[in-house]
């Protein structure tokens, strides 16, 4: 791995790998998520993904793309601790596998650049027609949301934890609000996004970067950057005065029932390892106490697992049951976890758990998005880790450790999403 | 033991590949510097195996979902259960059923042989009781209830009923609350002994290992079977659809749609070289710089990032299915429906058939990035019997002329059926 700064806050991140087919360079931009910038910059890895001024239609676009063959330019909005970040990715067939020895990586490379900063502009601003399609698009996303109920309940658990911070805001902003934008505010959004956020270019690769590092940092260079502001990440501790709960009744079969947990210690904290593995324990490898009890034990659901957001220190436990069970299920994911924080764990769990997380960090090398995925999570927290130096810190972790880690875990918010017909009877 | 060896020079890749004596086909695809090792092992067994007549001729028709019953009650051993075992060594394992198959697999980054060994103890010895197969039940209708609530899953459950009047593929692979309230643990054993039979099974291999020393590690630890596997008892299927239409409603904001054209099928698979052709025409067809897309998309009449289309196809089945969000479901459908028999009708173009290829032949090169991809694709072309390195070879082969020829009868608006999810009023 070799990382060059371009300038203050962008960097470019190059990974060699022989191990792939497939080549993947990546355009991440970290903004703070505020109310007021959310929707208007949640259009504009779309709409950038959607032409360019040297191919000036998505036709005309996709005809390069398809050429390439079937390269991809994806764009997508995500939420990283309290930042928005927005990303335009591309990957390719690896030059060394194409029918005639196209030089593939180069020409992907030269695309994605000039998506990014040459725009379909048409006198200075985005096209009427393109920013109208982007924000359809936009808004049928965010209503999609709705559709399936487990991520759903999971948003809406999300919204209760983190109510009055920026992570309450939804990671594509308000319908209203993309409605309301129009070619000139999209416009001035992405020159304030290219001169304001904090930039990682990543590619991983069998071919050399230079010649890409240097299209990207000529671009970098070119544009007027502004200072970027510290940024605050809000991370919750302790528990509610009141414990936050909402029930929702809809038309369904299965109860989704989310438990929402905070822990005060997110990234780039070095607790955060202790606590991916009390999480685990609690309920993420297949030996958990949630998989061991709540389903298999007491048969009430198919699954009932844990997940921890090292971005926020937040854990949220999911699980589907009928309703009648709910008040069941949920008292013994309260029981579990206070049994880990009496120090009620083996030195089996504990072995597990920590050979199943050291399985994930030592296999990250093996997948093409993994590598990505793993450099872009850390990026924004200025915390350069490589896997193997988590594997050695998960490695010297002992049962104190994960017992006084399990202390901080409180429950905050409770979401249930309940059928109707069971809730009425 | 004598297994025999693929290469591909381009691809820069080999596997080896026996027929054990037991029946079992054994697939060793080494991948020098990896650190994940996987297996799987997989049944020709699923859900459309539902009524079929034993070795010693007996017939037998079970309720729908038995063999994804089986696969939940496979993992418990009259000690323990598989997953706590595969745990001491960090594997990470699973399993899944289909309409066609059933496969159990695992992941790891140390002790592999240990963790094959799991998997072949397991998969060879089934243990249930009446008590056991009972409590499975409650977490298998939760399962099934979460499906339920899934308007992707029910959306694609309901054209399937529309396209085929008798083949078991209609029907739900879990089955439903009611048709597993019928399955007993001498259903379960009886399926079990029926089918899984070495002669009907593969196990593929993938990861940093000696080839030899895997071949005869699996020669030590694979039983024969003295019985042939039962034959599977298909209907006949018309050639028309059953129900041109159906339409539901459900707790979503936005529409779905699954849109679907039937095709006859002679012989009980596609050759390999259809499944190209389909290949090849289907993306084609749906090319982002094509018409089909464009028209779609210029009018917002689809989801962009929810569409998605494939050939959907096993024994006794095809038939190519459109799927996405859309609040104009039947609009979408005549569009598809004209694109496509305008294809049909004037034959592909050779510029776009040149960029269709290339991503058809991209694609499936990408199916080797990565150990699990490779084992999933080597057990997939397993039971069509295609050899991988043939199917990539043969794309860059294929000659427009010869698909023009084939696709003529491909498309029939007559044989497509509809399928809707509407938001409730």
């Amino acid at each position: 791995m070799e990382r060059r700064e371009i300038c203050k806050e962008v960097s470019f991140c190059y990974h060699n790998s022989e191990k792939f087919k497939r080549a993947l360079i990546s355009f991440a931009m970290f903004l703070p998520l505020t109310r007021e910038s959310a929707s208007r910059f949640s259009v504009i890895p779309g709409i950038l993904g959607h032409s360019c001024k040297k191919y000036p239609d998505f036709l005309k676009l996709n005809k390069r793309l398809e050429e390439l063959y079937g390269a991809s330019i994806s764009s997508d909005v995500f939420k990283l601790g309290d930042y928005q970040t927005l990303l335009l990715s591309a990957t390719t067939l690896d030059e060394k596998f194409s029918m005639e020895d196209s030089p593939l990586i180069s020409n992907i490379s030269d695309l994605l650049v000039e998506i990014i900063f040459n725009p379909d502009f048409e006198n200075g601003i985005f096209k009427e027609e393109a920013v109208s399609r982007e924000k359809h698009q936009v808004v049928e996303d965010i209503k999609s949301e709705f559709d399936c109920k487990r991520k759903y309940s999971l948003l809406q658990c999300e919204k209760l934890v983190y109510a009055g911070q920026p992570s309450e805001i939804g990671r594509l902003g308000e319908i209203e609000e993309v409605e309301a934008l129009n070619a000139k505010k999209l416009t001035d959004s992405y020159h304030e996004v290219l001169k304001t956020a904090r930039i990682e270019i990543t590619m991983v690769s069998s071919s050399p970067f230079e010649k890409i590092y240097k299209k990207f940092k000529e671009e970098i260079l070119k544009l007027e950057r502004s200072e970027v502001d510290e940024f605050k990440n809000y991370v919750k501790s302790g528990s509610p005065k009141e414990l936050n709960e909402q029930l929702e009744v809809m038309e369904l079969e299965q109860c989704k029932l989310v438990l929402g947990f905070v822990t005060g210690v997110a990234e780039p904290s070095e607790g955060t390892i202790v606590l991916q593995l009390v999480t685990e324990i609690f309920g993420g490898i297949p030996q958990s106490r949630l998989f061991i009890n709540v389903r298999e034990k007491m048969n009430l659901c198919y699954y009932c697992s844990a997940k921890y957001d090292m971005s926020k220190g937040t854990i949220f436990v999911e699980s589907g049951v009928e309703n009648k069970n709910v008040d069941k299920a949920k008292s013994e994911i309260l029981r579990q976890l206070e049994f880990i924080k009496a120090g009620e764990v083996t030195e089996d769990e504990i072995e597990s758990a920590k050979k199943f997380l050291c399985q994930i960090y030592r296999t990250t090398d093996d997948v093409l998005s993994h590598i990505a995925d793993f450099s872009l999570f850390y990026a924004p927290f200025k915390k350069f880790i490589t896997p193997w130096e988590i594997i050695e810190k998960i490695k010297k972790i002992n049962k104190e450790q994960i017992v006084e880690a399990a202390s901080k875990v409180c429950l905050d918010s409770v979401y249930m999403l309940c059928g109707r017909e069971q809730n009425e009877s | 033991m004598n297994p025999k060896k693929f290469f591909n020079k381009k691809l820069r890749e080999e596997y080896f590949f026996l027929t054990h004596e037991s029946g079992l086909k054994i697939y060793v695809f080494p991948k020098r510097g990896y650190s994940t090792s996987c297996a799987i092992i997989g049944v020709k067994y699923g859900s459309i195996n539902q009524t079929y007549e034993t070795f010693s001729g007996r017939k037998v028709h079970t309720p729908s979902g038995v063999a994804h019953y089986l696969e939940h009650k496979l993992f418990e051993s009259e000690e323990c259960d598989a997953f706590s075992l595969y745990a001491k060594f960090g594997a990470s394992a699973n399993a899944f059923t289909s309409f066609d198959k059933t496969a159990y697999y695992f992941s790891c980054s140390e002790k592999f042989k240990d963790s094959l060994k799991i998997l072949l103890d397991f998969t060879q010895s089934p243990y249930f009781t009446p008590e056991s197969v009972e409590k499975e039940r409650e977490i298998i209708t939760q399962e099934i209830n979460m499906y339920y609530d899934s308007p992707r899953n029910r959306v694609t459950n309901n054209l399937l009923k529309c396209l085929y009047k008798n083949h078991p593929v209609k029907n739900e692979i879990a089955g439903t609350v009611d048709s597993i309230s019928e399955i007993t643990h001498e259903i379960l054993y009886d399926s079990y002994n029926n089918f899984y039979n070495p002669n009907n099974m593969s196990l593929c291999l993938v990861g940093d290992f000696e080839v030899e020393e895997m071949f005869s590690f699996i020669d030590k630890n694979i039983k024969k079977s003295e019985f042939k596997p039962a034959l599977t008892i298909f209907p006949e299927e018309p050639e028309s659809v059953f129900n041109p239409r159906v339409s539901e409603k459900m707790e979503v904001a936005s529409g779905f749609f699954n849109f679907g054209f039937k095709e006859k099928l002679e012989g009980e698979f596609l050759s390999m070289k259809d499944v190209i052709i389909n290949d090849i025409s289907l993306c084609a067809l749906t090319l982002k710089s094509g018409r089909l897309y464009n028209r779609l998309i210029d009018r917002n009449l689809i989801n962009v990032s929810s569409f998605f289309s494939e050939h959907f196809n096993g024994p006794y089945f095809s038939s190519i299915i459109f799927e996405g969000n859309s609040e104009y479901p039947e609009e979408v459908a005549s569009i598809i429906r004209e694109e496509a028999e305008n294809m049909t009708r004037n034959g592909i173009e050779k510029e776009v058939f040149e960029r269709a290829k290339k991503n058809v032949y991209a694609e499936s090169i990408s199916m080797l990035d990565g150990v699990k991809a490779i084992s999933n694709i080597l057990l997939e072309f397993s039971f069509l019997g295609y050899e991988i390195f043939e199917f990539i070879d043969k794309i860059s082969k294929i000659k427009l002329d010869e698909l023009n020829e084939k696709i003529k009868n491909k498309f029939r608006g007559d044989f497509s059926a509809l399928s809707v999810i509407e938001p409730l009023d």
